[in-house]
């Protein structure tokens, strides 16, 4: 295992900077220097990774052994751990927008604050957020119609709007709250809210699965009560319920499932009456 | 900056329209044209041995700029962010695949050997908007048609018989707005599907104007031929992405025959993208290929000739003057849309599309453009395009000639379609390979030559020195075994030259250069310009929301503006 710090200096730029090349697969088997050298934008000007940050530590040859550590938060950057494939990136602090983005493998740990479009349309690997996410949580890129495919996204705190956009597959928990329209167009995968959502859940889903373990302030027309479950399954974990399961989006001819708590949301009792 | 003279060496030169095949020979390159020879001491000495020396491509129809390409733009951020282009020392920055900004228009065309785009659907009253965009388009050599098919004016001249003052009507407009040739999109179609009619066949007549689209194609034809324009009428025909549509395609061509003459002269009608029109079946489930009726037409005449718009497996933008055919397109896919309705001229839609290897429609499409090509003998009538972006990029054309060019290529993909769509084609019995010049041929010989650009698409003494140098051994690459490398080897050109310059080395713009726009300035007489525009300006107070005056462009406007002036004959 080889460990490489990258701690930023006082002061750094307020323009946004594209850290896209922070990712062990550039970073493996370069020197500390090699890796100050690297290229990045800040704003409109390209630099060096230099600029910003003190670069202490070893890499190793190939990027799974490798660890990069960002001290240090810096709400604008843009694009740390784009499509890495390997390897782990721990940001102690917050980190800006596009973290993680299309990533393939690997680990992400935020330990703080995450912006707009962490894990943007993932394909594997998996993502840690001990603080909050930002809007388009795992979601598809602005238009895209293919958002996360895979891997695994967990966020301590709350979430945005939107998240799980275009989803197909993996698996997004939030144990906070959610903003609205999760898992909107969602044709898979799963999504687990452990606190409140104050509405649209599931917005045009037409497949996967969605459990709101708070409580969720209204409920689309294009959902049906199929049946009072205990446990709601999400991946591998059961969580208990006891939970209203609705199939939908009926507008969309969908067939994903919608888990709402039965005794947070009281409001929803009259769909009992369809069954 | 003069350019500098320049002396290719030792390059294996094809250019068809001399009948040079294949030959080691030397081209030098003198104030931008070829010339015998130069002074080789003070020349630049590019040695081109075991390379391919062609003349530039010249791209007859490409979606390149203008207000539909912009909206398509706006509706697709997600095309911008697959394909990021930083700036370098000589490049603007870019993104884009499908739209691209114009600056990566010019330069992804230019590392790709071509010279010459000419963007084929323009509203006249959007015009300005696309001579700027054009204007921002470096690299090429440009120009645009002008939408006359569903314009009120074209349509009142026909209902009153005034063909002459039809004519002097084309010739303003092209003048006016520096238009090139004449597009004719959907005639009459496209108008009555704005009042809440249906997309008409040819003999139905257009409401509220009781021409029929027979009329508008004839009469419009008529027109281009009697004004001498350098390019034939072009035309997206009626009926378009509609299964079966193959006769109302015959039908189209048919039915200007008598205006080519008896001995079936030039050609008079240029028929494009004819993928999205000749279907066969009568639903989209029981969709079939009618290509080989098409080729049956045309190669049995000579009035017309044809490109394929070949689709290419890829996420991109359908955009068309059509807005019916939108309309359906984004019911069926239910993707977002756009429409545009241009006053008194044209209408306008723009739909995003995912063609899929594994859908029967698109499948069929896929073959359909194929067959077309293959089973069309002369390939002086068939010009290689993707109709880009409705059919694909236009960095895909090298896998179109990869396709063309090897049976192998087309086979590995055939296996990998859709199963009904495949068992229901003649693709895979067409043994037939082009030969790299007809391949030439349907790039930038042909096209110049259906375009009336004479200096183009050739290396002749004389010819403007728009040179590609790609990277093509035949001793080491045959197209027909090696499809990749061939492919590899015409994506990336090892030099384009654009009037004498070098601009791309090694696949990478060096220089930037903003290059020309043509437009047609049609000489007609003074006494029916006199006529046509005293209609005209009652005709501007009547219909339209802007004065006359301000729908003029003054050749101020146009970087590098080169009028080709025709005397007409009314």
């Amino acid at each position: 295992m080889a460990d490489i710090t990258l701690t930023a200096k006082a002061n750094p730029p307020f323009q946004p900077l594209d850290l896209r090349e922070i990712s062990p697969d550039n970073f493996a088997g370069k020197t500390p220097e090699q890796i100050a050298s690297l290229p990045i934008w800040i704003g409109n000007h390209p630099s060096t990774l230099g600029a910003v940050f003190d670069v202490k530590g070893e890499t190793s040859a190939t990027p799974q052994d490798l660890t990069i550590t960002i001290e240090g938060g810096l709400p604008n950057s843009r694009r740390i751990g784009a499509k890495m494939t390997a390897g782990k990136i721990i940001i102690n602090g917050q980190t800006g927008i596009y973290a993680g983005a299309e990533m393939k493998n690997g680990q992400i740990i935020v330990n703080g604050d995450a912006g707009e479009w962490a894990g943007l349309a993932m394909k594997g690997g998996s993502i840690e957020i001990t603080g909050n996410a930002g809007n388009f949580l795992g979601a598809a890129y602005r238009g895209a119609r293919s958002g996360m495919k895979g891997g695994i996204i967990v966020v301590k705190g709350n979430a945005g709007s939107e998240a799980a956009a275009w989803m197909s597959g993996g698996l997004i928990k939030i144990s906070g709250d959610a903003g609205l329209m999760p898992g909107i167009h969602m044709t898979g995968g799963s999504i687990l809210i452990g606190g409140n959502c104050p509405g649209r859940v599931g917005a045009s889903m037409t497949g996967g699965k969605i459990a709101v373990v708070g409580k969720t302030d209204d409920l689309l027309a294009g959902f049906q009560i199929e049946e009072i479950k205990d446990k709601a399954k999400i991946e591998n974990d059961k969580i208990p319920g006891p939970f209203y399961a609705f199939s939908g989006d009926n507008a969309e001819a969908g067939t994903g499932k919608l888990f709402i708590h039965k005794e947070k949301n009281p409001h929803l009792a009259g769909y009992e009456a369809f069954l | 900056m003069t350019p500098q003279n320049i002396i290719i060496k030792n390059g294996t030169v094809f250019d068809p329209v001399n009948r040079i095949d294949g030959e080691v020979m030397d081209i030098a390159v003198s104030n931008g044209k070829i010339v015998e020879r130069v002074n080789e001491s003070s020349a630049i000495v590019i040695d081109a041995s075991g390379k391919v020396v062609l003349a530039g491509g010249v791209d007859i129809h490409s979606h390149i700029a203008g207000p539909k390409v912009n909206m398509g733009r706006i509706l697709r951020p997600e095309d911008h962010y697959r394909n990021l282009k930083p700036k370098t020392a000589v490049k603007r920055s870019g993104v884009g695949t499908s739209c691209p900004s114009t600056f990566t228009t010019g330069y992804d065309y230019s590392e790709m050997g071509y010279t010459t785009v000419f963007e084929p659907a323009n509203p006249p009253l959007k015009m300005l908007h696309v001579i700027d965009e054009l204007n921002d388009t470096p690299m090429l050599d440009k120009a645009c048609y002008p939408l006359f098919g569903n314009n009120w004016h074209v349509m009142e001249y026909l209902k009153d018989n005034r063909h002459d003052e039809l004519a002097a009507y084309v010739a303003w407009m092209l003048k006016s707005v520096k238009g090139y040739a004449v597009k004719l999109v959907n005639p009459g179609g496209v108008e009555n599907w704005k009042w809440g009619g249906e997309t008409t066949p040819l003999d139905e007549p257009v409401k509220h104007f009781d021409v029929t689209p027979r009329q508008i194609i004839q009469g419009m034809c008529n027109a281009v031929k009697r004004l001498n324009l350098p390019h034939q009428m072009h035309i997206h025909a009626n009926m378009l992405g509609t299964p079966g549509n193959y006769e109302t395609a015959l039908e189209t061509l048919d039915s200007v025959r008598q205006i080519a003459g008896a001995n079936d002269g030039k050609p008079v009608i240029h028929l494009t993208h004819v993928q999205f029109n000749i279907y066969g079946g009568t639903n989209w489930m029981n969709l079939s290929s009618g290509a080989e009726h098409l080729a049956k037409y045309i190669n049995n005449h000579n009035h017309a000739s044809i490109d394929i718009g070949q689709i290419v497996f890829s996420d991109t933008t359908t955009m068309t003057a059509d807005g019916p055919f939108e309309f359906k397109l984004q019911g069926m896919t239910g993707a977002r849309w756009i429409n545009g309705d241009i006053e008194a001229e044209t209408g306008c839609g723009i739909v995003p599309i995912h063609y899929k290897k594994s859908n029967y429609v698109h499948a069929i499409m896929w073959i359909t453009g194929l067959e077309a090509s293959l089973m069309i003998d002369d390939p002086w009538k068939v010009c290689m395009t993707t109709d880009h972006p409705n059919g694909g990029y236009f960095t895909t054309y090298p896998r179109v000639m990869a396709w063309l060019m090897s049976k192998k290529a087309r086979q590995k993909l055939t296996n990998k379609v859709n199963k009904r769509a495949r068992s229901k084609t003649a693709l895979e019995s067409l043994d037939r390979e082009y030969t790299f010049s007809e391949v030439l041929i349907s790039t930038r010989a042909g096209t110049a030559r259906l375009l009336g650009l004479k200096n183009k698409g050739h290396l002749g003494v004389g010819a403007d020195a728009d040179i590609a140098i790609h990277d093509l051994d035949f001793r080491k690459i045959d197209p027909s075994t090696t499809p990749r490398k061939f492919r590899k080897a015409m994506q990336k050109a090892v030099y384009t030259i654009k009037d004498g310059e070098i601009v791309v080395k090694d696949g990478e713009v060096v220089k930037s250069v903003p290059g020309r726009i043509y437009w047609a300035d049609a000489k007609v007489s003074d006494d029916l310009a006199r006529t046509v525009e005293t209609d005209l300006r009652q005709k501007f107070q009547d219909y339209y929301t802007v004065q006359m005056s301000n729908y003029i462009i003054a050749e101020k406007h146009i970087v590098n503006s080169t009028p080709v002036r025709v005397n007409a004959e009314v």
